[in-house]
């Protein structure tokens, strides 16, 4: 091992991730079999007693004992978790339960027969689903499975024992398994146990089971079997080996392909292709390309083909389906993309005139396929087959017909019109003519009777003998063929230039309605709005109902948008909520929930599930078609970021909202713890320099220290009172109490109550004569002309004069305040009404900030304006604004007294 | 004897009680110490129920009311002090709190005082509560108001400002005499439309305040800033009183 063959830091670490995941989750252990009989069974019950004497919590959830007495004795003793019983068509069938066996949560559970199809009703349709729940609520599991019962063989048993097994588990069950006992027995052991009626075997399937257990078949079985555990010990060899840094002996680029169709022997083809992926330990896709129109397939070749595609996926294969016509063309395109260098698919089992015409889509993957290797096995033609038999277009309406033979009766009128003109050939031409333009409007098997009606008209009208289907001459029959060729091939390629055509506008189509549902969504902050979109979308585009969950923080799933009565149903939710915990898909046309109408999916985000989409289709007949499927996780994929957004944008806003509402405390204490301090150190002083008996204050002294004491009581009291009204006007919870009320009123009372502060000063107030009124709440805007007088008082030296004016404009009437002090520094005017903002440089004069952001909330309140502003000559003036329309109500005088 | 106490001397030649509902101690304190330094005496309750109690056991002379009482709603307090007894009612209420002062007005407190108050303002409030409970004991029909410049006959109804007599409208003269009756005392919105337009006014404050801004032009030497027909923003007018 040299250094430079050291696995890379970020292959260990993913090698650590996977450990540490496995290790949470719980551990499974398959005892594998080739054939019943073989006491896999009694190997577990044994190693579930020897766990027990050591201490483990091993329970028994499902065991199949088949009444053996042996295998009972083992049984015994053991805790066992209670059967479920499911109905049934009026039987009571049991079956493992696996809520039960999760409420339980035991250290080790054993479930036997792991292949086992559950009970209709239950959670799961299989139960190694169930296996997969246990083992990711982190429940050791226990269970048997034969070698018949792996996906990926069953195609193999069946060659060699001829009987075809229905329950299949998948073989990613199989890798997955932490540990796999193999538990053998020689053939002609297994055939005596068999002989003795050991071995259990259901009445109605003796006969069967007895062709089944022969010498060839169980030897060959075992021979499986063993190459299978082999294949798994040699894998884990791999394993360690590139865990210890030794590089793999066939480190390859290879990349599988398999391409194929709704045919029955694709199936075949899906295994061989996984087989031979495993083998070679390459990642592989399978591809198919659906016809660019619908309509143009059957049903059950659809539902076929949905089989071959979740088998595929089963089997850990990517899954790739294409649409277009040229199936060669798009497939050899996608694989060149993908980088793939093998291409498995199937030999045509029939040959069509096309394709010895032009050469069948296998021959033409192999003359265009480059660098790639093209495997051929029996089987289906793959991909191309279906494209190339089938009739396509939309499904031909009996009227497309009468068209045909209108363009065939019209075209005869006109040549027959000029036949004194026209020699045989110049009526195929006008033929040919007819044939091309029924080609663009009709589908295929209209078109084509245009094609032979012409060349019976043309035999029947213009060849002679005239009105016989009789030919005279030789020349006459190269034309008809030459005519009835050049028809079809003309048809057949319009049409499929027109296919080609659509199937590009249909992928146009998708492609634009993706991308503007990703910009409305994007531009989107409402919940609500994204749901619906995704839900119209769909309806739109799917042709289905559609409906999303959402996840509220923790987890509660709520629906969202527009609410149908299917989506309240119980079944349908059980299916969202499993969906939503689990992950991973549900509800029709999958293995969990079937019974739910709808398909769901989880909305993935980048961290987290943000909640479930589902989908109904209308009618009891709706089939999800893989490339439904996918356009379906494209808007899941959309739907899930939009959703994330909008919690993201939510959290964000939040910590915004919570960082500036810090950042106002932050503010707010300081000025407070500022503006109160300043008047209660100079209460604390004057009271101190008063109480003190070794002061020697003259009484003049002492007069001017209560004086003191008095005004910064009375403007700390007003601070708090700005204070608590500020808080009061912004918690919103406040109604203004409007009146039409005089301003000079209002003027006047505040000077009144300033009447000790502003002592000693000039007060000019200028207003009209004639009484000017506004509606307001006369105690607010009183507060606003008190904080305006008092800070003026307070920026200017004792004794200056103050002006007040009072004007009335159109609508509105105007108050100013302005004094004659050292006015506002530049740039100040309009901070100076923020809250807590202090001009800076002038601390001796605390208190405003708080007063002026009042006068300010007041005033806007009220629908008016404040401002500041510098007078020409010396000070600051305050304008505040009311809107004053209209005038108080009539005034009708009342009636004097006598 | 000071002045102030003679002035605070009862018709019933003793110096007035005062009881005194209050909840904070402090308060309870500075109030107990400065009305006794002036001639009241006074018991002090703590809460609403327990002034009620005492309102009935000691006949005070009058009551100051906290309206921030822990137990009652000193609007609630007025009321039921109303039901027993005519001892005039001065409420103590916080600025900003006018709604709460106008509605124990209404439900028959005398008057106001804003806390914080200065001590001076208090007793002119307890003085004239005093008076006017006095008066209306033994009304005496003295015809001649008069209250700084202002002078008004009632018999004759005249009205003089600086001896010199004006001409008032009917209802600016209603307006006048309902605040004369209550001189000293604050008459809120609601009671001086009652008393002017009867019933009928209650809805139009802006009436009255028109016809206040005229009184004044006709009162005030500067009506701007009124001396003797004072604004009480939010709760109502007052005329000032002459004390001697």
């Amino acid at each position: 091992m040299t250094e430079g063959e050291r696995p890379s830091p970020e292959r260990l670490l993913d090698l650590l991730a996977q450990e540490e995941a496995r290790r949470r989750k719980g551990r499974l252990k398959i005892f594998f079999g080739m054939a019943p009989g073989v006491g896999k069974t009694y190997a577990m019950l044994s190693e579930a007693r020897t766990l027990r004497q050591e201490g483990v919590d091993a329970v028994i959830g499902w065991v199949e004992t088949h009444g053996r007495a042996e295998t009972e004795a083992l049984a015994d003793g053991l805790e066992r978790i209670t059967p479920k019983t499911v109905p049934h068509r009026g039987i009571a069938l049991k079956d493992f339960d696996l809520d039960a066996a999760l409420a339980r949560h035991p250290k080790v559970v054993l479930v036997d027969e792991l292949a086992h199809t559950n009970a209709p009703g239950l959670r799961h349709l299989r139960r190694y689903q169930d296996v997969l729940e246990l083992l990711e609520a982190g429940i050791d599991v226990r269970t048997t499975l034969n070698v018949q019962h792996l996906e990926s063989l069953n195609d193999i048993v069946a060659g060699i024992t001829g009987v075809i097994v229905q329950e299949r588990v998948p073989d990613s069950m199989f890798d997955r398994a932490d540990e796999v006992e193999l538990v053998d027995l020689p053939t002609p052991d297994l055939l005596k146990r068999l002989e003795e009626g050991k071995v259990y075997v259901p009445d109605q399937a003796r006969r069967a089971m007895e062709g089944f257990f022969t010498t060839g078949n169980l030897t060959a079985l075992r021979e499986l079997a063993l190459r299978r555990t082999a294949e798994r010990v040699h894998d884990q060899g791999d394993r360690w080996r590139e865990a210890q840094g030794i590089t793999r002996p066939w480190a390859t680029r290879d990349k599988l392909m398999v391409a194929i169709g709704p045919a029955p022997q694709s199936a075949n083809l899906v295994r061989a292709a996984y087989r031979m992926a495993s083998r070679l330990q390459v990642p592989w896709i399978a591809v198919t390309v659906e016809s660019a129109q619908a309509g143009s397939v059957s049903d059950q070749d659809k539902a076929r083909l949905e089989a071959h595609l979740a088998l595929a996926e089963r089997l850990g294969a990517e899954i790739l389906v294409l649409s277009g016509d040229d199936v060669s063309g798009q497939v050899l395109a996608a694989a060149r993309e993908r980088s793939v260098t093998r291409l498995l698919t199937g030999k045509p089992t029939r040959s069509s005139w096309s394709a010895r015409l032009r050469g069948s889509p296998v021959d033409r993957l192999v003359r265009d396929s480059g660098g790639i290797d093209i495997l051929v096995t029996t089987g289906e033609e793959g991909a191309a087959r279906h494209k190339e038999t089938r009739p396509v277009g939309t499904p031909t309406r009996w009227t497309e017909y009468l068209w045909a033979v209108a363009a065939v009766l019209v075209t005869t009128a006109i040549c027959f019109g000029l036949r004194s003109h026209f020699v045989l050939g110049d009526y195929a031409l006008v033929y040919v003519l007819a044939i091309l333009l029924a080609s663009l409007r009709l589908s295929r098997w209209p078109a084509t009777l245009t094609a032979v009606l012409s060349v019976a008209a043309v035999d029947f009208f213009f060849v002679p003998p005239f009105l016989t289907f009789a030919v005279a001459d030789l020349r006459s029959l190269v034309t008809f063929l030459v005519l009835l060729a050049v028809g079809l091939t003309v048809s057949s390629l319009t049409l499929r230039v027109r296919r080609e055509a659509e199937s590009a506008r249909e992928r146009e189509r998708r492609t634009s309605s993706l991308y503007t549902l990703s910009r409305q969504m994007a531009a989107e902050r409402k919940l609500d709005v994204i749901c619906n979109l995704c839900a119209r979308y769909v309806r739109d585009a799917l042709g289905c109902d559609g409906v999303i969950w959402v996840a509220d923080g923790g987890k509660t799933l709520t629906l969202r948008g527009d609410i149908d009565d299917w989506m309240k149903d119980a079944r349908e939710e059980a299916a969202a909520r499993w969906v939503f915990e689990h992950e991973q898909p549900a509800g029709r046309f999958t293995d969990t929930l079937p019974s739910a109408t709808g398909f769901y999916l989880p909305l993935r985000a980048a961290t987290r599930t943000v909640g479930v989409i589902g989908i109904r289709g209308r009618g009891e007949k709706w089939l999800l078609t893989t490339s439904q499927r996918q356009h379906l996780e494209v808007v899941a994929s959309l739907a899930a970021t939009a959703v994330d957004r909008t919690r993201l944008a939510k959290e964000v806003h939040e910590n915004r909202v919570k960082a500036e509402t810090e950042k106002l405390r932050n503010d707010l204490l300081s000025t407070l713890s500022h503006d109160l301090r300043t008047p209660l150190s100079s209460l604390t002083g004057a009271v101190a320099l008063l109480s003190d008996p070794r002061s020697s204050l003259t009484d003049e002294a002492q007069k001017s220290m209560l004086g003191t004491i008095r005004a910064e009581a009375g403007r700390l009291d007003r601070l708090i009172g700005d204070v608590t009204e500020l808080t009061r006007l912004e918690s919103g919870i406040f109604a203004l109490k409007k009146e039409w009320c005089p301003v000079e009123e209002v003027i006047g009372s505040a000077l009144a109550r300033l009447e000790d502060e502003l002592k000693g000063r000039e007060i000019d107030v200028r207003r009209p004569e004639e009484l000017v009124l506004a509606p307001m709440d006369a105690v607010l805007i009183e507060q606003v002309v008190l904080n305006l007088l008092e800070n003026a008082g307070k920026h200017t030296a004792a004794g200056t004069p103050i002006d007040i004016s009072v004007e009335a404009d159109a609508g509105q009437i105007r108050v100013s305040v302005a004094d004659r002090g050292t006015g506002i520094p530049e740039g100040e005017e309009e901070r100076i009404f923020e809250k807590y903002h202090r001009v800076m440089g002038d601390r001796a004069a605390p208190g405003m900030g708080i007063g002026l952001a009042l006068c300010k909330a007041i005033v806007t309140l009220h629908g008016g304006s404040i401002e500041a502003r510098n007078r020409e000559d010396k000070g600051a003036v305050f304008t505040f604004t009311l809107p004053a329309d209209g005038g108080p109500p009539p005034f009708d005088e009342p009636s004097h007294d006598p | 004897m000071t002045r102030e106490e003679a002035n605070v001397r009862s018709e019933r030649g003793t110096s007035p009680l005062v009881l005194l509902i209050e909840d904070e101690a402090s308060v309870r304190r500075t109030l107990e110490a400065g009305l006794e330094a002036n001639g009241y005496r006074v018991e002090e309750a703590t809460t609403g129920l327990e002034g009620l109690k005492m309102a009935a056991q000691y006949l005070p002379d009058v009551i100051l009311l906290d309206l921030g009482l822990p137990d009652m709603d000193g609007v609630e307090v007025v009321r039921s002090l109303r039901v027993s007894t005519e001892t005039p009612v001065v409420v103590l209420s916080a600025r900003t709190r006018e709604n709460e002062k106008v509605a124990a007005l209404d439900a028959g407190a005398d008057d106001y005082v804003t806390k914080p108050f200065g001590f001076s303002e208090l007793l002119a409030r307890l003085r004239t509560a005093l008076r006017h409970a006095a008066r209306k004991q033994n009304p005496e029909p003295g015809s001649i108001f008069e209250t700084a410049h202002l002078r008004v006959d009632l018999e004759t109804r005249r009205v003089f400002v600086h001896d010199r007599e004006i001409h008032l409208t009917p209802i600016e003269y209603k307006l006048l005499i309902a605040l004369v009756r209550n001189v000293g005392r604050v008459v809120t919105h609601q009671q001086l439309l009652a008393a002017v337009w009867g019933r009928r006014g209650i809805d139009h404050a802006h009436y009255l305040r028109i016809y206040v801004g005229h009184l004044r032009r006709k009162l005030e030497p500067d009506p701007g800033r009124p001396r003797i027909l004072r604004t009480e923003i939010g709760v109502g007018y007052r005329l000032m009183e002459q004390e001697d």
